[in-house]
């Protein structure tokens, strides 16, 4: 499968259909996810209606951090075989991670002000979450800063994987560390401990980030792909005149 | 007991805020690569 994508004429082929649908798979879990979330799911025990904040903050979290995952596989992809489309496909998950890690950030600030009451606090988890959404911006701005694109490619690649050790630490920070955050509910030993009336539009919602970020990961790589042919025709022009 | 109805819809316009224009951007971005690489095609 990766390896018939790996050939851009294929991989445009493939993103003209998958890209809209994709697009139109994210909506509708949306249009179901969200009034299930603001209005059908039960309100917390303790926490009352605050907690359907986590309906938009714990997919976006989750994704900020697979996100990253896929880019540090990409990378690695990149430096070690040299896929054509490998630091394509990193390069364009970068926005969209880096929009999902803000988002996150903010709307747990949100979220703590009414629950722990402050809307910030320097302990493991948001710390180690603040780092990934710097690591997201310090990738981007690598690719922005280096004219040489497969130069910038492997920088960022580098940087890219020396970032992923932050995966685990996100993930882990609330068993390592005493902080304020709750422990995972869903990835833990165990199984989730969510009640399912909340875990259904939890996975709802986080269907639809997961197919939103295909979307715009296709429709960034294709953009990519197109720019390639514009700056390859430009420079065939430049030598032939 | 506190209200904390503005800060759940706060959060999901925030959320709604950030995704649409992440697709707007990406959409703009994908259609002037596309519209440039047709009419280089073209020439």
């Amino acid at each position: 499968m990766l390896d018939a994508l790996a050939n851009p004429q294929r991989f445009m082929a493939f993103s003209a259909w998958a890209t809209p649908a994709l697009a139109l798979l994210a909506a509708l879990l949306f249009a179901v996810g969200i009034p299930w979330a603001l209005v059908y799911s039960p309100a917390d025990y303790l926490q009352g209606d605050s907690a359907r904040i986590m309906y938009v903050h714990v997919p976006a979290a989750w994704w900020a951090l697979m996100i990253y995952g896929f880019m540090g596989v990409a990378s690695l992809i990149g430096l070690v075989w040299r896929h054509a489309l490998a630091d394509v496909a990193a390069r364009a998950a970068a926005p969209i991670g880096a929009t999902f890690a803000g988002l996150c950030l903010v709307t747990g600030s949100i979220w703590g002000a009414p629950t722990w009451g402050t809307w910030w606090e320097w302990d493991g988890r948001l710390t180690s979450m603040l780092v990934l959404f710097i690591t997201y911006l310090g990738y981007l701005a690598l690719w922005s800063a280096i004219e040489d694109e497969a130069k910038a490619a492997r920088l960022a690649a580098i940087l890219c994987l020396v970032g992923v050790i932050n995966l685990p630490i996100v993930h882990f920070s609330v068993t390592w560390w005493s902080t304020l955050h709750q422990p995972a509910s869903v990835f833990r030993p165990g199984g989730s401990a969510i009640d399912p009336s909340m875990l259904a539009p939890l996975l709802i919602m986080a269907g639809a980030y997961a197919a939103l970020f295909g979307a715009l990961l296709l429709a960034n790589m294709r953009a990519a792909i197109y720019q390639r042919r514009v700056e390859a025709a430009m420079t065939r022009r430049a030598r032939s005149a | 007991m506190q209200n904390v109805w503005p800060y759940v819809i706060g959060a999901y316009a925030v959320t709604g805020v950030g995704l649409v224009a992440l697709v707007i951007a990406v959409t703009l971005h994908l259609m002037r690569w596309s519209r440039r690489a047709r009419e280089e095609s073209q020439r």
